[in-house]
C-alpha cells in the first residue's frame, strides 16, 4: 500500500516539475530570442552578388537561458527550382545556458527568373524545439530577403 | 481503494455535484473553446461538438454512476474506466500533441506529445492504482484474518489425535 501511495506522490512531483521547468525554459528562451530578435546586433545579413545570381547569408545568435536544450533549424521545404532557388538547411543545438550562431543561407542561381516568377516567395521552414518536450515550426516567406536587394 | 460505504443520501448529493461540475468540465467548456478556436486551429476533436457531446456524457454517466455506487465493488472498474476515458478526451482534445493554426499569413505548427503523455499519466496511473490498492487491500486483510485466527486453531491441531 505505502508502495502504491509513494509511486503516486513521486508521480506528482515529476510531473509539477517537468511542466514548471518546460513552462520556465519557454519563457525565459522566447524573451532571450525576441529581445535578441530586436537588437541588430545579434542577427546579420550578407548579400553577395554574382551576375545573375545572389547568395543571402543569415547569420542568428541563438541565446538559451532555459534550463534545457535549445535546437533552431532553418529550411526551405519547396525551394522554387525553376528559378534555382536554393537553401542550406541549418540547424544548431544550443546548450542550457550557452548561445550559439546559426548560419542560413540561401541561394538564387537566376534572379531574372525570380523576378518575373509571380509570387517571388521563399517557403521558409523555422523550428524551435525545447528538447524533448516541445517544438513550435514556423512557416514563412524569406523571399524578402532577396527582394530587398533586386529592388536596391 | 475501498472505502466505507457512505449513506445513500451523501452519495446522491456527491452524484449531483459530480453532474454540475461534469457538465460544465467536459461539455460546455470544450464546446466553447472549440467554437473559439475553430478556424483557427486544425484537426483537434473538440471542434466537433458531436465528439465532445458524446465522450462527454459518457464521462459524466460514468463519474455520476461511480458516485452511486461509492464503497461498493462496481466504483473500481467504473473508476478505471473513467479515468481511460478522461485519458483519451486529452489526447483526442490536443490531437496527440500535435497542433497546426495559422496566424497572420503564418503556418504555425505546435507538437508537445511528451507533455501531453505528462498529463494523461495521472489518469492512467489511477485506472491501475484503483483495482491494484483493492486487491493489495483484500490479500492484506485476508492475511491479518489468518494470522489472527492461527493462535487459536493451534491448540485444537495440538491436541487431535494426529498431533504430539
Amino acid at each position: 500500500m505505502w508502495a502504491i501511495r509513494g509511486f503516486s506522490i513521486a508521480l506528482a512531483v515529476i510531473i509539477v516539475l517537468a511542466f514548471g521547468t518546460v513552462f520556465y525554459s519557454a519563457y525565459v528562451d522566447y524573451r532571450g530570442i525576441s529581445n535578441d530578435a530586436s537588437n541588430p546586433a545579434f542577427h546579420s545579413v550578407v548579400r553577395t552578388m554574382d551576375g545573375n545570381s545572389e547568395t543571402v547569408a543569415v547569420n542568428l545568435t541563438v541565446p538559451n537561458q532555459g534550463l534545457y536544450a535549445l535546437q533552431v533549424s532553418v529550411a526551405c521545404p519547396e525551394p522554387d527550382v525553376a528559378a534555382g532557388v536554393s537553401c542550406q538547411h541549418a540547424s544548431v543545438t544550443v546548450p542550457a545556458g550557452q548561445t550559439r550562431t546559426l548560419e542560413f543561407r540561401i541561394t538564387v542561381a537566376n534572379l531574372a527568373r525570380f523576378e518575373s516568377s509571380l509570387s517571388q516567395q521563399i517557403n521558409g521552414s523555422v523550428s524551435i524545439e525545447i528538447m524533448p518536450f516541445a517544438s513550435v515550426s514556423l512557416n514563412y516567406d524569406l523571399g524578402s530577403l532577396v527582394e530587398a536587394t533586386t529592388q536596391a | 481503494m475501498m472505502e466505507p460505504r457512505p449513506p445513500l443520501r451523501k452519495r446522491v448529493t456527491r452524484a449531483i455535484t459530480v453532474l454540475v461540475a461534469g457538465i460544465f468540465m467536459w461539455v460546455l467548456i470544450p464546446d466553447y473553446i472549440g467554437v473559439l478556436v475553430s478556424g483557427k486551429i486544425q484537426s483537434s476533436a473538440i471542434l466537433n461538438p458531436e465528439f465532445v457531446f458524446v465522450v462527454g456524457a459518457v464521462i459524466i454517466g460514468l463519474q455520476v454512476a461511480e458516485a452511486l455506487t461509492e464503497g461498493a465493488r462496481p466504483s473500481i472498474p467504473i473508476q478505471s474506466a473513467v479515468s481511460l476515458l478522461i485519458a483519451y478526451y486529452l489526447w483526442a482534445a490536443t490531437n496527440g500533441g500535435s497542433l497546426s493554426f495559422s496566424s497572420n499569413g503564418t503556418q504555425v505548427g505546435l507538437w508537445f506529445e511528451p507533455l501531453v503523455l505528462l498529463v494523461m499519466l495521472p489518469s492512467l496511473w489511477t485506472a491501475v492504482r484503483t483495482p491494484l490498492s483493492f486487491l493489495v487491500m483484500r490479500k492484506t486483510t485476508a492475511t491479518r484474518q489468518t494470522s489472527s485466527k492461527l493462535p487459536t486453531q493451534l491448540p485444537s491441531q495440538l491436541r487431535s489425535p494426529g498431533g504430539v
